[in-house]
């Protein structure tokens, strides 16, 4: 080699440097900066980036040229939006932050906590989470666990929707890491997010969690009834997925797009379609609540029609049954009567007349009182008496008149007693009065239900003041127990110093007896028998029996122990047998007893009632 | 010259590469010592320094026209985008829509098949809409056929009460009372200003007044209650006395207050809060709230007012624990046997299994373990007696628990009147499979096979004809089924009688089906069958006929259906109906004495009359019971 050659190469070399070093920088600056602290950003070129995922282009578009918005901090970009409507805030906001660093982003989210409104620091939160997740999903989901207001629920979406946009295989392998509210939430994200990916491929990743049926109400929630053109078709697609996706039982939205195909198809093909489909679906655990969905949606115009594809295909689960009455009672409730009187079951009959009635009564209960001769014999009184209770709180005086014209005394044994309550709730007085001109209404001929003590009670238990006065304006006769001695018991439930101290406002003796026993009765439901003794040990033999007699029962049933403990000591030796044969009675069916208990017991039971306690 | 020029390009290229390499390298070794210096924020991930790739906006203003065009094609942009593009995109394309353009957007919006997308875009249309005619918006979200209806309008109110406040409101006091709560709601969000006062006046013109107080009360639970007296007056002075119209969250706040007072004090204040609550129920009300809120964050200050509770007033401290069952049994029922660990009293945790199994009994019997063991038989039982009740088919699933012979039996007859009542054909497929031994499914199965018939009779004649005779009468159970069969259809009931298997069956059968027709009123042809009948059969058939009409009050035809009968026949039929009679009604019995056929007929029937009203059912008066000794022969 000359020197003038090596001078060349030299030179050659050098150029070649310069050259290289040059080009270096400009593969430099094509490239995307990795430099962290970088705030540069604004310099990158124009660009379109196109990142690819597994299975899908997804096209981020070139940075702004607009990024004059910076924001320095938290309150800057709180006064950036404090003056604004909701889609100039949005666009401002997006604007903003559109091209800030990533750390500046980190910063603000961090900081949105400060933003006193809980209106903006949402849209904040939300529009800085969706940003910093179209950048760094994976980290951006350790962020959102500080945020204070805006729903971690939202927050997961987000990530997860832009996650899997990027790389749906990790997006989908990060979900495994979730607990397992926010695994459904962003497995949902995922997949509604990719849509472009294949039912396969969604029925895949679901899998691998468990939650196919997610993928599986995915895609059907995207199907529109409207354009079934050919059901038969859309019912073997509809069952491939469920096959592929081996759901171990049909989810919500499965069971209503299904019911929903049912009846298209029904409509154009009749009554076939509904056993292939049955036929079909026996396999799931939820079959019946499946058919239940698709015979109500027939029901709901053909309500015979659809009982007898339930008896055909031997569905007589009453509650399968009631879906179908209860659907058909809301179009035509006559209509559902005749169909319901078509089941020979007499029980079953019975139970779906109910069930319609009811809805009925729901629907329009007047409307029952005035076809009543409608309903089936068998269940007219019933219907009279359940449209009658169900107008109780609409327009008692209604009731209460109507009442005055029924004969049947089930009717009026049923409905006066939940009149005479309900109506003291809103207007005591007119109440009282009606009961005091309707008295009393027999269970049986040997039980009645006295309506005057049942509505100053009622009474009672809100104002006793007022119930004492109406108690005490009552007329009473010698030896008849006054309203007071209610009054007083129900006053025990306020304050039981203040309800004795009231017992000196009876009006006779038998009166004073009567609410001393109320008093006694609810001391040993308190747990407080020594008080109840105690009260007692002033007064007669004879009064004592009957006081005692008149809490024996509440004593054995609910504090057996105590009741025993205390029997040797009790006064006289009626009392003792009375309360010791409540006690027995008790005995097994609510209580066991120690053998030295009972042979305690025997003691005071008479002989021929030893057998109970055996 | 050729290799020399081919030996500057190498050198050059070389270099090129040299330079190139360089520049790289020294970059990266740059930007990592850079990277490992830069200082970060804690609680930042390193990998999270990464560089923001800003974005630009796709959609201009004037592109909108086209998008309403082709709405499929926006929703396809759209679906490409991440949250972040798709809002900013979304809200610049709308940005100088006119109000007839965002009409028209809303009612596009429909034609969109994602619903994420076509939510998002709705939204988005409707809070700039509002910007224009807030009424027209709320038409026409109103109007809209969306199941969304509440959510559009709630956006609709918050927009326009930052607008226009008073107008907002005015506005929503006309809507439907279903629609007025989201108004509020939306109102609240844009005007989070407002004070309490002003958002229960707000509250109250919206008829949902309630839901502005739990708000108020969810504000401040958190409190730190520095005067829990004041406080607790104050909010029972604002809430009234009548603490079953509270709502959850009222309580909750009342119980928080309750608890910082005890805190603040101790369990003397207990009395002060007892007396202040103005009745039982009051009480009750507070301590359910009160255990069921302080067991697991302050269990000893429950605990301590339970046992305070338990001396001044069991009956309150049953009732709450009661209440509790409803919502969590097994603390409920821990936190009883809590309190009376040392008491050999029982009624706390009675109170919690009757409860528990009244409202779960499934719940029950999966627990049964925490149950005490003294009361773990009664619990099981109870829970299953319940069960079968209410739901009948799950009882099988614990049938092997049950380990006493006389209540598996018990449960077994209830499960099968129950179930064969609700869901006879269940019930069958049931009891016909391995789930129970030969003994359990004949008893089963005679219960469940005339309820079975009333729905298919096919099927439960066949299921009769594959079960055993009853070995002690020898009886199928085809006499059952043929009886309903009758009941739904006469002649193809009565075709039955073909299968069955043998003559004692027949006779039952026959009965059956006897009755059947009288039930139905068919009486030709019930006699009609009596007259083709076998000699052997026909007393019980007839009998059957007029035990049917007895029971049905028809006195008379019960009477005719003997009268052709020979002597002995007739006292043997009369004598049969006598003690049906007798107990449907023995006055009738009495006054028809004088129509039966003969002397000796009556005699029959009047011992009958006498000898149950002597012994169990006293019905006729002394004058009555003279003239039916007149009736009677008296034997030699």
């Amino acid at each position: 080699m000359t020197n003038s050659d090596s001078k060349t190469s030299w030179i050659t070399l050098g150029l070649g440097l310069v050259l290289g070093v040059v080009i270096g920088l400009v593969i430099l600056r094509l490239l995307p900066s990795t430099n962290s602290n970088s705030d540069s950003i604004a310099s990158l070129p124009p660009q379109s980036v196109t990142e690819t995922s597994d299975n899908v282009q997804v096209e981020i578009p070139a940075a702004s040229a607009e990024h004059d918005n910076k924001i320095a901090d938290i309150s800057s970009l709180e006064t950036l939006l404090s003056a604004s409507n909701r889609s100039e805030q949005v666009l401002a906001l997006s604007k903003s932050i559109n091209s800030l660093d990533v750390s500046k982003l980190v910063e603000l989210l961090e900081d949105s906590n400060q933003i006193s409104s809980k209106y903006l620091r949402q849209l904040v939160q939300e529009t800085l989470v969706q940003k910093l997740a179209s950048v760094h999903p994976q980290q951006t989901i350790e962020l959102i666990d500080q945020l204070t207001y805006t729903p971690k629920a939202s927050l997961i979406n987000w990530i997860f929707q832009e996650w899997s946009r990027q790389n749906f295989d990790e997006a989908v392998f990060a979900t495994q890491a979730l607990g397992e509210s926010d695994k459904t939430t962003a497995l949902t994200a995922i997949l509604n997010s990719r849509q472009d990916l294949s039912d396969a491929i969604h029925l895949k990743a679901a899998k691998k969690f468990g939650y196919e049926h997610l993928a599986v109400d995915r895609i059907l929630a995207l199907v529109q009834p409207a354009n079934w053109t050919d059901p038969a078709e859309a019912w073997k697609q509809i069952t491939q997925l469920l096959k592929e996706s081996e759901v171990a039982e049909l989810s919500e939205i499965q069971q209503e797009v299904i019911a929903e195909l049912a009846v298209v198809w029904f409509e154009q093909q009749g009554e076939d379609v509904i056993k292939n489909i049955s036929d079909q679906m026996e396999k799931y655990p939820n079959y019946t609540e499946a058919m239940s969905r698709i015979l109500a949606k027939i029901g709901r115009d053909n309500p015979g029609q659809a009982l007898q594809f339930a008896a055909d295909l031997n569905l007589h689960n009453r509650s399968l049954l009631s879906t179908i009455m209860e659907s058909a009672s809301t179009a035509d409730p006559v209509a559902a009567l005749k169909a319901a009187s078509t089941v020979t079951s007499r029980s079953i009959r019975d139970h779906l007349e109910r069930v319609v009635i009811s809805a009925w009564i729901e629907l329009d209960a007047e409307a029952v009182l005035d076809n009543l001769l409608l309903l089936p014999e068998t269940v007219r009184t019933w219907g009279q008496q359940e449209a009658l209770v169900a107008l109780i709180s609409k327009s008692p005086e209604f009731v209460a008149s109507y009442l005055s014209t029924v004969e049947n005394d089930s009717v009026r044994t049923t409905v006066a007693p939940r009149l005479a309550t309900a109506w003291t709730k809103v207007d005591p007085l007119a109440a009282f009065d009606w009961a005091k001109t309707n008295p009393k209404v027999y269970v049986n001929p040997v039980v009645a239900i006295d309506l005057p003590e049942r509505v100053i009670r009622r009474i009672a238990a809100d104002d006793f003041e007022l119930a004492m006065q109406l108690a005490l304006e009552q007329p009473l006769a010698d030896g008849e127990v006054g309203l007071e001695a209610i009054v007083i018991g129900e006053m025990m439930s306020h304050n039981v110093e203040d309800a004795i101290a009231e017992l000196n406002q009876t009006r006779n003796e038998a009166t004073k007896m009567a609410a001393l026993g109320e008093i006694g009765r609810e001391m040993v439901t308190k747990g407080r028998s020594d008080d109840a003794i105690e009260l007692a040990k002033d007064i007669s033999s004879d009064a004592q029996i009957q006081y005692f007699e008149s809490l024996s029962n509440s004593w054995a049933y609910h504090e057996p122990t105590d009741a025993i403990l205390k029997i040797d000591n009790l006064p006289d030796g009626t009392i003792r047998e009375n309360l010791a044969t409540h006690l027995a009675s008790y005995k097994d069916m609510i209580h066991s007893y120690t053998p030295e208990q009972i042979e305690q017991l025997k003691k005071y039971v008479h002989p021929v009632l030893h057998g109970m306690l055996e | 010259m050729n290799s020399k020029l081919a030996k500057n390009l190498i050198f050059g290229g070389v270099a090129v590469v040299l330079g190139v390499v360089v520049v790289l390298i020294y970059s990266f070794i740059f930007t990592n010592q850079s990277d490992s210096k830069t200082h970060r924020p804690g609680n930042i991930p390193t990998d999270l320094l990464r560089t923001n790739e800003a974005l630009t906006e796709p959609f201009k203003p004037t592109e909108l026209n086209g998008f309403l065009s082709d709405i499929k094609r926006l929703e396809t942009s759209l679906q490409a985008m991440g949250p972040f593009q798709r809002k900013w995109n979304l809200h610049n394309l709308l940005s100088a829509a006119t109000s007839e353009q965002l009409q028209d957007c809303f009612m596009e919006a429909r034609h969109m098949n994602n619903p994420e997308i076509r939510h998002e875009f709705e939204e988005t249309v409707v809070r700039k809409l509002v910007s224009f005619d807030p009424e027209r918006t709320v038409g026409l979200v109103s109007d809209s056929t969306e199941k969304r209806v509440g959510e559009l309008l709630e956006l609709v109110f918050t927009e326009w009460s930052t607008i226009d406040f008073e107008e907002s409101i005015t506005f929503a006091e006309q809507l439907p009372d279903e629609l007025k709560l989201y108004a509020l709601k939306g109102i609240l969000r844009g005007r989070e200003d407002l004070t309490n006062a002003e958002q229960l006046e707000i509250g109250e013109r919206l008829d949902n007044l309630q839901w502005i107080i739990d708000l108020i009360a969810s504000s401040r639970i958190d409190e730190d209650f520095i005067d829990p007296p004041s406080s607790w007056y104050e909010i029972l002075d604002e809430y009234g006395d009548n603490l079953r119209q509270f709502s959850d969250m009222q309580l909750q706040l009342l119980v928080q207050v309750a608890a910082a007072w005890i805190d603040r004090f101790d369990d003397s204040v207990l009395t002060e809060i007892f007396n202040s609550l103005a009745n039982d129920r009051n009480r009750t009300v507070l301590f359910t709230e009160f255990f069921e809120v302080l067991y697991d964050s302050n269990p000893e200050q429950a605990l301590a007012a339970a046992q305070w509770l338990n001396s001044r007033d069991r009956e309150i401290l049953v009732n709450s624990l009661t209440e509790w069952t409803n919502s969590n049994p097994t603390s409920a029922l821990e936190f009883a046997k809590t309190l009376e660990q040392d008491d050999q009293r029982s009624r706390l945790r009675r109170a919690v299994l009757e409860a528990w199994f009244e409202i779960n009994p499934s719940h029950l019997l999966e627990n049964l373990e925490i149950v005490d063991e003294e009361m773990r038989e009664w619990g099981h039982t109870r829970a299953l007696m319940n069960m079968t009740r209410n739901a009948p088919e799950l009882v099988p699933h614990w049938l092997d628990t049950i380990e006493e012979a006389d209540i598996h039996e018990m449960i077994l007859s209830n499960l099968a009147l129950n179930w064969g009542r609700q869901d006879p054909v269940a019930a069958l497929e049931w009891a016909v499979s391995d789930a129970l031994d030969v003994i359990e499914r004949t008893g089963m199965l005679w219960s469940l096979l005339p309820k079975v018939a009333e729905l298919n009779p096919n099927l439960a004649l066949k299921t009769a004809l594959e079960q055993p005779l009853e070995h002690e009468l020898d009886v199928g159970m085809e006499a059952v089924v043929i009886e309903q069969a009758v009941k739904l259809d006469t002649e193809s009931g009565l075709a039955m009688l073909d299968q069955v298997r043998n003559s004692e069956t027949m006779e039952h059968a026959l009965m059956g089906a006897g009755r059947a027709l009288v039930e139905k009123e068919e009486y030709e042809r019930a006699l009609e069958l009596f007259e083709n009948l076998p000699e052997e059969h026909q007393r019980g058939y007839l009998s059957a006929l007029g035990t049917a009409s007895v029971q049905r009050k028809e006195y008379e035809r019960a009477i005719t259906f003997g009268i052709d009968l020979s002597s002995d026949e007739q006292i043997q039929y009369y004598n049969d109906i006598a003690w049906t009679w007798v107990w449907i009604d023995g006055e009738s019995m009495f006054e028809n004495l004088e129509n039966l056929p003969t002397r000796e007929v009556q005699s029959t029937v009047a011992k009958v009359l006498s000898e149950i009203n002597e012994a169990y059912n006293p019905i006729l008066s002394e004058d009555q019971l003279k003239q039916l000794k007149e009736f009677i022969i008296e034997e030699d």
